[in-house]
């Protein structure tokens, strides 16, 4: 269960940080239409749901993207990597001070033991507020019962102060009783707005999310404001489907009035109004944006949407190991150093370890001989020749006057001895393999083309088999 | 008298009671369906809760009225709900997904703003 809950901390520093960001760029768009910004808090909602995204160049995002890694406990000085090194530092420093490393002496582990803790008071969180939720919309619910069909999907009750939009399959509209005639035409206009942007079922959706991050007090913020901005957006919808009409005063008049009679009606899953005062500030400073303006603001919106929905690139993998061999690459085998360091750098199969390493130098042809040692749990029968046709390929191409290499492989019951030529591999690769070794980016190309070799197919121009 | 007063739902199905009894209880049960909206069970739920308030009578499946309408008056229900529902949550949340009630101040302020609008 703490993997899962490393899982969901990682994702909540993922989405604080586009919180942040979302947070900037709704403050520069408060002048455009509040549709922009409920859309941008979508981002947020899939960062909080989706561990996973696409990876691409336009993202937003710091690289290092597993902030708290899964072995976390099992290392001995835990770290966090958050991409920001002003965050890290603080952090890392604060599980020192708290002394919570592994100790590899003790039998048990202290930071283990707290993140299970931690899960555990997690999920009793989540148990809590999905309970108060659920239990909410049921008394909610039950408190409806009574509420008077007025018309269509369209209910009416005493019970209530405040309309609202309730029900997942069949929405329906609730409304006080004693709402003026041209006060009901907004409200009913305002909810059936609700209701076909699907925004009743966004609602309960995004409060599971946070739900899931309770202990992320950015997450409950964000919440609130995106509901400000959906219901604002309401709005402005509403006042578009007057047209040319200006019916901004009347509408919040309407919203004005029912703030007034306003309980404290608490419902985080149903449609209530939300921060009356600003919302008819921007009833009334509502106008028509252009299309060329709403343009400009969609591909900005759109743009850092791709750009925090998007992970970054992984740094190659090939890449820095292409640069680790490339150091050693030398002439000669006599350089006995490089050539060491070559073979130390070279993968071999699961249970067997590189030993010892002979020089043939004295006349040509010059030839290496890698000994290696297999464990008792080694499987003599899996052995499989591919990492060896790699390892003689990458050896080939670094050392420059190798002519054979050997590989000698000592096991319990079996041994094996395994030669390559410089024949072999320049044929194998259809050119002389000491091209690939030329640069960085070409012996990383090299490097991925012989990982994916299968081992079945390789055998048949290789090694001498004794 | 306390219990003539009466909440909306509730007066308006009186108000069908008075206009069809004595009515037989699953016919009235249809009436609501089609004048209210409601479920079978909502109907049989106000049946009993108002025989107990005795409101009305429910004797072999057939509903009389106790009262009469002039009697009765609607309640104002404002103050119901302020007591059921006042303080139900730690405050920390409420702050995060309640709206606070307007303040005198903050209602004068948007009148104004209205008004500012209108000119």
């Amino acid at each position: 269960m703490s993997g899962l809950f490393i899982t969901v901390l990682n994702m909540s520093l993922t989405a604080s940080f586009v919180a942040i960001i979302v947070l900037i760029v709704r403050c520069l768009l408060r002048p455009a239409p509040k549709i922009f910004s409920y859309a941008l808090w979508g981002i947020v909602l899939f960062r909080l749901l989706c561990p996973f995204s696409f990876e691409s160049a336009v993202s937003l995002l710091p690289e290092k993207r597993e902030y708290i890694p899964y072995d976390i406990v099992a290392s001995v000085n835990p770290t966090v990597n958050s991409g920001l090194g002003a965050i890290d530092n603080p952090v890392t420093q604060g599980m020192g001070a708290s002394l919570l490393s592994a100790d590899p002496t003790a039998g048990v582990n202290p930071l283990g033991i707290v993140l299970e803790i931690a899960a555990i008071i997690w999920l009793l969180g989540i148990i809590v507020f999905l309970g108060y939720g659920v239990f909410s919309y049921f008394r909610l619910k039950n408190r409806l019962e009574e509420a008077i069909l007025l018309r269509d999907n369209i209910y009416e009750t005493d019970r209530i102060q405040t309309p609202f939009v309730l029900g997942i399959i069949k929405p329906k509209i609730f409304i006080p009783t004693g709402l003026t005639q041209e006060e009901l035409e907004f409200i009913i206009k305002h909810e059936q707005v609700h209701i076909k942007r699907k925004d009743y079922l966004i609602k309960p959706i995004a409060y599971s999310a946070v739900v899931l991050h309770w202990f992320n007090p950015l997450m409950w913020l964000c919440y609130s404001l995106m509901n400000k901005d959906m219901e604002m957006s309401c709005d402005e919808s509403v006042l578009k489907q007057f047209g040319e009409e200006d019916v901004r005063v009347n509408y919040s008049k309407s919203l004005f009035s029912l703030s007034k009679r306003q309980s404290g009606l608490l419902i985080p899953l149903a449609f209530g109004e939300s921060n009356v005062k600003s919302r008819i500030k921007n009833i009334l400073g509502f106008r028509k944006p252009t299309f060329w303006y709403s343009f400009a603001v969609f591909v900005i919106v759109a743009a850092v949407a791709v750009g925090l929905t998007a992970n970054p690139l992984k740094t190659d993998e090939s890449l820095v190991k292409a640069k680790k061999f490339l150091q050693y690459k030398t002439e000669y085998v006599g350089n006995a150093p490089k050539v060491g360091n070559i073979v130390y750098l070279l993968d071999y199969p699961e249970n067997v370890h590189y030993d010892h390493l002979q020089l043939f130098t004295d006349s040509p042809p010059y030839g290496v001989t890698v000994y290696l040692k297999a464990d008792k749990e080694y499987n003599a029968e899996a052995m499989q020749e591919t990492l060896f046709i790699k390892n003689a390929l990458i050896m080939f191409s670094l050392i420059g006057n190798v002519e054979y290499i050997n590989f000698d492989l000592t096991g319990d019951e079996k041994n094996y001895f395994l030669q390559y030529t410089r024949e072999w591999a320049d044929i194998y690769m259809g050119q002389d393999v000491r091209n690939f070794a030329k640069g960085k980016e070409e012996f990383a190309d090299f490097l991925k083309r012989i990982d994916t070799f299968t081992s079945e197919e390789n055998s048949f121009l290789s090694a001498v088999f004794f | 008298m306390d219990r003539l007063k009466l909440f909306d739902a509730e007066y308006k199905f009186m108000e069908i009671i008075w206009e069809h009894e004595p009515i037989n209880s699953t016919q009235l049960t249809k009436i609501c369906e089609e004048r209210l909206g409601w479920k079978k069970s909502t109907t049989y739920t106000m049946l009993r809760k108002l025989a107990k308030r005795g409101i009305l009578q429910n004797e072999n499946t057939i509903v009389t009225a106790l009262v009469k309408q002039e009697e009765v008056q609607k309640y104002e229900s404002e103050v119901f709900l302020e007591k059921n529902f006042a303080g139900s949550l730690p405050s920390f949340l409420a702050a995060f997904l309640q709206d606070k009630k307007l303040t005198k101040e903050e209602a004068e302020e948007i009148q104004k703003m209205i008004q500012e609008a209108t000119k």
